[in-house]
């Protein structure tokens, strides 16, 4: 029947990427989770599938449950930062000409085009004992004595944000750009408070670009390896480097998988609490 | 069998819930323009697409020329169509354009020049063979449109208000253009719009729709004169109405009514109503004439249009009642009129019956 | 440029702006740099060039990191392709589901992927190297192709198609003549934008490549590991060269897909 040939030629279009996701994606991921419920002998490295909680509960051991705490708050850390930062700069940019915000967008977005762990190798040279950064705040009298962030918790902090800026810039930016200036512009020319204005008028309606950059920042910070093992110096300091320790070095691949586990279900709380904020936050 | 009739039977078109099309069915002789006419969402241009294969029927066939089409997907019937948007393809230039089913056809090159040539020659588009769709204007593209679905000698043209996104002016001349060029090609065009007069003017026979169900078929002027239906006396033009009993049946379409207030009235109608039937009857704004014998009215509202004037008339045995004059001819708000109409102008709806009596309705409309 | 009015927001944006530019200021400087401690300047020398060029790990790296980016990228575009014309006449539900499977590839992080993918090479006893990870890039490269062409799809006239069915093309020619050029567009620009992930792409390839020869990327990490300076600077910064290249042709193809495209993507539009 010719009539529904044509609808079973259609469905065969998804095959390839329903069974490339299948096999490599949610099979994987079904190990993944198999897995962390497994056991293995580190003196044979046999793996013995149990429905066990035990890799679980060596997550509260205090070294890892550090990692897990530490990464929860540089994630959220490396977010405000880049709030701070960003919020400014997108604002900035969106009351310029149209002609300005183009190349400022620009400014902002190739640095991001740069190879990632060039960009990440960059902050070495820069924040390194006596680089740059050091010399500058030592000239402006803001420090003395060596700098002391790379290979700390704070220099980690400081890459992701460098790394992640521009993709808490761009949400926000696109908000604030669709606001009206002329009639903001108007409401202050006729009394009202700029700082009024600008709190009940122009921050809510930026909340959406708000919202996004937090999370397409937030989220994947929490999984970051490359920034870690190369501003934390070979220390194990967030989780994506432990997974990584657990299943290249030590081999523990139940316990390994544990943590990734941990990783994605602290993610999908984060998602959870992100979108019922936005849900009470505006019913536009 | 002529090679370009197209005969619908029982053909039914479901969309979830919907029935956009009701077991048609229609019979289009070859060889004429044809239109298919009806509010949005009566279902003319589903038909249309169903026709052409870009919608599958649920129930019912097609044949076209006497072959049954309805299992055939769209690259293979002998149907081609005049896209309401043009669908012209942007990447390709007007001859490219053109040639695309010929191309599909395999046919050798030298060939498709030639009839690409014809074409363009035959909508008046030598010289432009280069341009891309978009460097041309909205005439130019639906000649565009036109040429290539007709260089394939299909035995029907499907047409699928192609004329809808031009100005006036426009419109009517390339109307002009379409019809002359049917007249020149033979084949069957199927012409689908929702613009009553556009179809009249081109049309040799017309279809009205009305939720999926055909009204009526017939010549523009058996339609606009002969209305089968309220629905269909509606749509095709502005009426006066009033409910009427037949009292007495005369013969050759002719019958004697009585209607309430007013008493009786010659009219003509389809054949065999019974007496005591009860009708409406319509008579159109144009055929009412003021002066001489009628019925008393006084001139409640004039619209002046230029060649011709609408007034609203206020009647005592009537109610309100639509006529149309000549421009010239002296009526203003408030004047004291007679208004009367030849029997022949009055004309018996029987397709439904009118509203229970004891709803609140008015006489005429 | 509307200065005297945001002078705050505008101090803090020339602040970061300069931040953001001069760790990269610093890498072109100091590739360029004779001073091998790169505490100072001690002149311009090419040297570090020549090294890198010259590196068999660096050469290695870069064939193989060509060779896993365009097989990563020949694939994604096809399931991108495929799977968005799917998604245009699928029912709702499939859509969303489909949707879903999409944005959980982009927020996931890599290392999940790596890991799982990992798992399953070891316990199928598949074996590392190239082509594990392309497979690996696949899975997560595809879900940015697939929303570039998604959006792109949804510019696209389906009356075009009509058209051409009408006119006599079977399914595969209306791709092959009308489909497809449209796609166009949007498949150059997911196709320049995947190359350029897969081709910077670390925690994969790190994970499936096994003993086998290391991407570029890889072999960056472990030349910043073993502090391999200043040699870095100058493969840095061919690679940094390299991948803004290839994502300013991409971004001008995007810009290029037309108002519909933009606005799916929720891009920025031009007021002129």
């Amino acid at each position: 029947m010719m009539r529904y040939a044509g609808q079973a030629l259609r469905s065969l279009l998804a095959l390839p990427t329903l069974a490339w996701m299948l096999l490599f994606f949610l099979i994987p991921l079904g190990l993944v989770v198999v897995y962390s419920f497994a056991t293995i002998s580190l003196v044979t490295y046999n793996i013995s599938f149990g429905w066990t909680l035990s890799n679980y509960r060596q997550i509260h051991d205090p070294l890892y449950f550090n990692t897990l705490t530490r990464s929860i708050f540089l994630s959220i850390s490396a977010t405000l930062g880049c709030l701070l930062l960003g919020f400014p700069l997108a604002y900035f940019i969106s009351r310029q000409p149209s002609r300005w915000q183009k190349l400022l967008l620009v400014l902002v977005i190739v640095p991001f085009w740069t190879s990632f762990i060039v960009r990440t190798y960059a902050i070495v040279n820069l924040i390194d004992n006596g680089g740059p950064l050091q010399h500058f705040l030592h000239a402006l009298h803001v420090l003395s004595g060596p700098l002391n962030i790379l290979y700390t918790p704070k220099g980690i902090a400081l890459g992701i944000v460098y790394s992640y800026l521009p993709l808490m810039v761009l949400p926000i930016y696109v908000s604030l750009e669709r606001i009206d200036y002329n009639l903001v512009d108007a409401a202050n020319d006729l009394g009202a408070n700029p700082r009024r204005t600008f709190r009940r008028v122009t921050l809510p309606l930026a909340m959406p670009g708000v919202v996004v950059g937090c999370i397409i920042v937030g989220i994947p910070a929490l999984g970051e390896y490359v920034i870690p093992e190369i501003l934390g110096g070979g220390k194990t300091l967030m989780l994506g480097n432990v997974i990584t320790d657990q299943f290249l070095s030590v081999g523990d691949y139940p316990f390994g998988s544990a943590i990734a586990v941990a990783l994605m279900v602290v993610m999908a709380l984060a998602l959870i609490v992100f979108r019922l904020t936005q849900r009470r936050a505006a019913p536009s | 069998m002529e090679p370009g009739t197209v005969k619908l039977s029982a053909l039914t078109k479901r969309f979830g819930d919907l029935v956009a099309v009701k077991s048609l069915d229609l019979e289009i002789p070859a060889g004429g323009f044809f239109s298919l006419i009806g509010p949005s969402g009566c279902g003319k241009t589903t038909t249309l697409r169903m026709v052409a294969g870009l919608e599958h029927p649920d129930e019912g066939t097609i044949e076209v020329g006497g072959e049954d089409i309805t299992r055939r997907p769209a690259y293979r019937r002998p149907v081609n169509t005049v896209f309401q948007s043009y669908a012209l393809f942007p990447h390709l230039s007007v001859a490219d354009n053109v040639a695309f089913g010929l191309v599909e056809e395999r046919r050798p090159r030298i060939e498709i020049r030639t009839r690409v040539a014809e074409m363009l020659e035959l909508v008046q588009l030598v010289g432009r063979e280069h341009s891309k769709p978009a460097q041309l204007s909205g005439g130019q593209q639906q000649r565009v449109a036109l040429a290539r679905a007709l260089v394939k000698h299909p035995k029907v043209l499907l047409l699928d208000e192609p004329l809808g996104a031009l100005d006036l002016k426009l419109r009517k001349e390339l109307q002009g253009q379409l019809k002359s060029v049917q007249r020149r090609v033979g084949i069957t065009f199927v012409y689908v719009t929702h613009d009553q007069e556009e179809a009249f003017s081109m049309s040799d026979r017309v279809a009205v729709m009305h939720d999926g169900l055909l009204e009526q078929v017939g010549t523009p002027e058996d339609v606009y004169r002969k209305p089968a239906t309220l629905f269909t006396a509606d749509f095709v033009g502005a009426s006066n109405r009033t409910e009427a009993v037949v009292e007495a049946a005369l013969g050759e379409g002719r019958y004697r009514l009585r209607a309430g207030d007013i008493g009786e009235l010659p009219a003509y109608g389809p054949e065999r109503i019974a007496e005591g039937t009860a009708v409406n009857m319509i008579v159109r704004p144009e055929s009412l004439r003021l002066g001489g014998e009628g019925y008393a009215a006084t001139v409640a509202d004039v619209s002046y249009v230029g060649p011709a004037k609408h007034l609203e008339l206020e009647t005592e045995a009537l109610g309100r009642v639509q006529a149309t004059v000549g421009g010239d001819e002296r009526a203003a708000v408030g004047d004291r009129v007679t208004v009367s109409w030849p029997a022949e102008a009055a004309w018996i709806v029987a397709g439904d019956s009118p509203d229970p009596p004891n709803e609140a309705h008015s006489p005429t409309s | 440029m509307k200065l005297r009015r945001h002078w705050f927001s505008g101090l803090i944006s020339l602040v970061v702006i300069v931040c953001l530019w001069a760790p990269l200021v610093i890498v072109a400087v100091n590739s360029v740099n004779k001073d091998t401690l790169l505490v100072s300047w001690k002149g311009f020398t090419t040297h570090w060039y020549n090294q890198a060029y010259h590196n068999p790990d660096v050469r290695g790296g870069v064939k193989e990191t060509m060779t896993i980016a365009l097989a990563s990228t020949a694939i994604s575009l096809v399931l991108a392709v495929s799977g968005s014309l799917w998604w245009r006449r699928a029912g709702h539900r499939s859509q969303r589901m489909f949707d879903g499977l999409t944005y959980l590839r982009i927020m996931l992080p890599e290392v999940v992927f790596a890991v799982a993918l990992f798992l399953l090479f070891s316990k199928i006893r598949f074996p590392l190297g190239t082509t594990a990870v392309v497979i690996g890039h696949v899975v997560w490269n595809s879900a940015y192709a697939t929303l570039i062409i998604q959006a792109r799809v949804a510019t696209l006239d389906p009356a075009l198609e009509d058209a051409a069915a009408d006119l006599g093309a079977n399914a595969w020619r209306v791709f092959r003549r009308v489909t497809f050029p449209g796609l166009l567009p949007g498949i150059v620009a997911a196709g320049l934008l995947a190359f350029t992930f897969s081709f910077d792409d670390v925690v994969t390839s790190y994970f499936l490549v096994g003993s086998g020869t290391a991407p570029l990327p890889v072999v960056i990490l472990s030349m910043i590991r073993f502090r391999i300076t200043p040699e870095i600077n100058a493969i840095g910064m061919m690679v940094m060269l390299f991948t803004v290249t290839m994502f300013t042709v991409g971004f001008l193809a995007v810009t290029r897909l037309g108002r519909g495209a933009r606005r799916a993507l929720a891009l920025p539009e031009g007021r002129d």
